[in-house]
């Protein structure tokens, strides 16, 4: 599952970001958006 | 449903169906091999740093949060392209990376310059994914499927099955040709290029993210992941690297005379992109992909440094206006020195393993072309020292040309500007060292089954050529910086005392990029708008689409309407003459059902009419 979450984490960071765009400050979006593509990183690193 | 199929060197997950339909299905199947790790690290790695960039580049923005999802919608969408298992889900994701591309091109929406920029990009791409339709179509009929195993398992066998108008040139090579096309808009080759020097209207962390290290390397990895179908295809490669060599060249001249520091560094990109696609050209992947892999991360840091310091000279971008940051900006001037070096093939720097090894990979072909593209490729390094001394001297190091107001609110790159420059300098220094070795030290067998060549096309000559003729591009290289360095800091005067007729327009049809543009314009974008409007518009759809639809129908229907208005005359003998009609179509309805009978009471019915009619008229006229 770990290629599954390498290539669906920057999307899910999506579709939370525009859905709660009104309502998330700059911070929280960062954080998700720099999270999951971290991740996606860190993982590809690994399965590398 | 979740079903894992192992294969001898790399897997192949089939997670669920996409459509089903009677000639094949489509499935979404991801695909992980050697080279899809490497785009996977690459993709997700400068993603990661240009997101960290972006949160103090954008930090005066309010539409941060909206540009960093773009930004991940980017990457979902480059990974999906990646690690695609067949063509249909590869096209998504590189229909995805064009639209994220319009999006991000576009963010700064108030701009004309930027909504210019990225409609000409979504136009020239929208060309190339055309000709990618057309080639998956092809290999469709070829192969009856489109998955990237079966395609390559069946390719060495395919092609002599059907010969297309000349004996020599198969339907498989159009398929290729039509590929080759594909991938030459996406990756901005020559002809379809105008796109990428005018999509630095966007953001600096969109251009260091798509326009330098993964959207347009696209086109290359698609070369690559194709490369056991193209390797059966000659006529491909060859092409191939004839454009590959020209454009390296071309975009290199082309540099030598922009002053838009963005600029230099696109067509710098173009450039680099030409020497991967002449490297697939002449067969050696594996050298493309390291050149792939090593561009990203010092383009990268050269196009976030371009941005620290248009950051820090508030938004300015001419090279004229710079000058003098060499004390003000010294992380932005280690930057882009040591990402220009790296760019030129200083020696044990990144750029140097894999630049190197392309060329020499070139004039081991032993052919025309190949000979052809290494002596294009050598003088396309030499004007690539030459601009990127001229773009180094013109923003730190001349006297400053900036305002002075602009020059007091200068400030180098902030946290976390600073620490995605810091990561990727490391990675401009250090990693072709290290993964050349993994990438295409001898015997590697890192890339396994992932990469096809052709036995004829098999190059094992490498490391065994005349070691000056490895030393040719560094000493052109030297040569230009020297050269560069006299002419641009030592003595700035020297060309501009030259400005003589010839000079002058040769700098202008340099500057004006080979007059590409005035030429698209004239003769395709004129012709395109012209035949647009002639055919498509007047004759199409306000011609033979009007008349067969809205308004051929309004008019039948008047006619029809005048017709059955004159039959209302108001004398009661015509009005039986129609009842009677009524009742012999009644009557012989009957018998409706297309055969002799059918016509026969059809026929009874007309002479009725007919006899009824006379009858009438001769009653009225009696």
């Amino acid at each position: 599952m770990m290629e599954l979450l390498i290539i669906f984490l920057p999307f899910l960071a999506f579709i939370f970001i525009i859905t709660h765009l009104s309502i998330l400050s700059i911070r929280i979006a960062a954080f998700i958006s720099v999270g999951s593509v971290g991740f996606s990183a860190i993982f590809s690193i690994i399965c590398f | 449903m979740l079903l894992i199929i192992f294969q001898t060197d790399y897997n192949i997950f089939k997670y669920w169906q996409m459509v089903s339909f009677g000639i094949g299905n489509v499935e979404f199947l991801f695909l992980f091999d050697a080279l899809t790790f490497v785009m996977l690290c690459v993709v997700t790695f400068i993603s990661f740093l240009v997101h960290i960039y972006s949160l103090d580049y954008m930090s005066n923005d309010p539409e941060l949060p909206l540009f960093l999802s773009y930004l991940s919608l980017f990457t979902f969408f480059m990974l999906i392209l990646v690690t695609s298992g067949n063509f249909i889900l590869m096209f998504m994701g590189w229909e995805g990376v064009g639209l994220s591309s319009y999006l991000l091109i576009n963010f700064w929406h108030t701009r004309i310059a930027a909504n210019k920029a990225a409609i000409k990009a979504v136009v020239i791409n929208k060309i190339g994914d055309v000709f990618l339709m057309v080639s998956m179509a092809f290999f469709f009929y070829t192969f009856h499927t489109l998955d990237y195993s079966t395609m390559f398992a069946v390719a060495p066998f395919i092609k002599p099955i059907y010969p297309f108008l000349f004996s020599s040139i198969t339907l498989f090579d159009f398929a290729c040709l039509f590929l080759l096309c594909g991938a030459v808009a996406k990756s901005a080759q020559l002809g379809l290029h105008t796109w990428l020097p005018d999509a630095m209207e966007g953001p600096s962390p969109v251009s260091a993210l798509i326009h330098a290290a993964t959207m347009v390397t696209a086109g290359i990895f698609l070369f690559v992941r194709c490369s056991p179908l193209l390797e059966f295809s000659n006529l491909t490669l060859t092409i191939a690297t004839f454009l590959g060599s020209l454009t390296a060249f071309f975009a290199a001249t082309t540099a030598l005379c922009q002053n838009d520091i963005k600029r230099v560094i696109a067509y710098s990109t173009c450039s680099q992109l030409g020497y991967m696609l002449f490297a697939c050209g002449c067969s050696g992947y594996d050298f493309a992909m390291f050149h792939l892999f090593n561009h990203a991360f010092f383009k990268a840091l050269l196009f976030l440094s371009a941005g620290s310091v248009i950051h820090a000279l508030s938004d300015e971008q001419d090279l004229r206006k710079m000058g003098g940051l060499l004390n003000l900006l010294p992380l932005s001037y280690v930057s882009i020195l040591f990402g220009s070096l790296s760019l030129m093939g200083l020696p044990f720097l990144t750029g140097f393993y894999s630049k190197e090894g392309i060329l020499e990979i070139a004039y081991t072909s032993y052919n025309s072309i190949g000979y052809f593209s290494y002596i294009l490729g050598i003088l396309a390094a030499f004007f690539t020292s030459l601009y990127s001394i001229r773009l180094i001297i013109l923003t730190f190091l001349q006297k400053p040309n900036a305002f002075r107001e602009s020059l007091k609110q200068v400030h180098d790159a902030p946290y976390y500007m600073a620490t995605a420059m810091i990561i990727l300098y490391v990675a401009t220094i250090s990693i072709g060292f290290f993964a050349y070795d993994i990438f295409v030290g001898t015997g590697t067998n890192f890339w396994s089954n992932s990469l096809f060549i052709h036995p004829q096309h098999f190059k094992n000559d490498i490391e065994f050529i005349a070691f000056d003729i490895k030393l040719i591009p560094v000493i052109l290289s030297f040569l230009a910086c020297v050269l560069g360095f006299y002419f641009y800091y030592l003595k700035p005067n020297f060309l501009s005392s030259f400005f003589s007729k010839p000079v002058r327009s040769i700098y202008f049809f340099l500057n004006y990029k080979w007059f590409f543009d005035p030429i698209f314009n004239f003769f395709i974008a004129r012709l395109a708008l012209f035949l647009g409007h002639r055919v498509t518009f007047e004759i199409l759809d306000r011609g033979f689409f009007e008349l067969l639809g809205p308004l051929g129908l309004a008019k039948i229907l008047k006619s029809c309407i005048t017709s059955t208005h004159n039959l209302h005359v108001g004398y009661l003998p015509h009005y039986i003459a129609y009842i009677l009609m009524g009742l012999s179509f009644i009557v012989s309805s009957y018998y409706f059902d297309f055969n002799p009978k059918t016509i026969h009471a059809l026929l009874i019915s007309i002479i009725c009419y007919i006899f009824i009619r006379k009858y009438l008229f001769k009653n009225k006229n009696g």
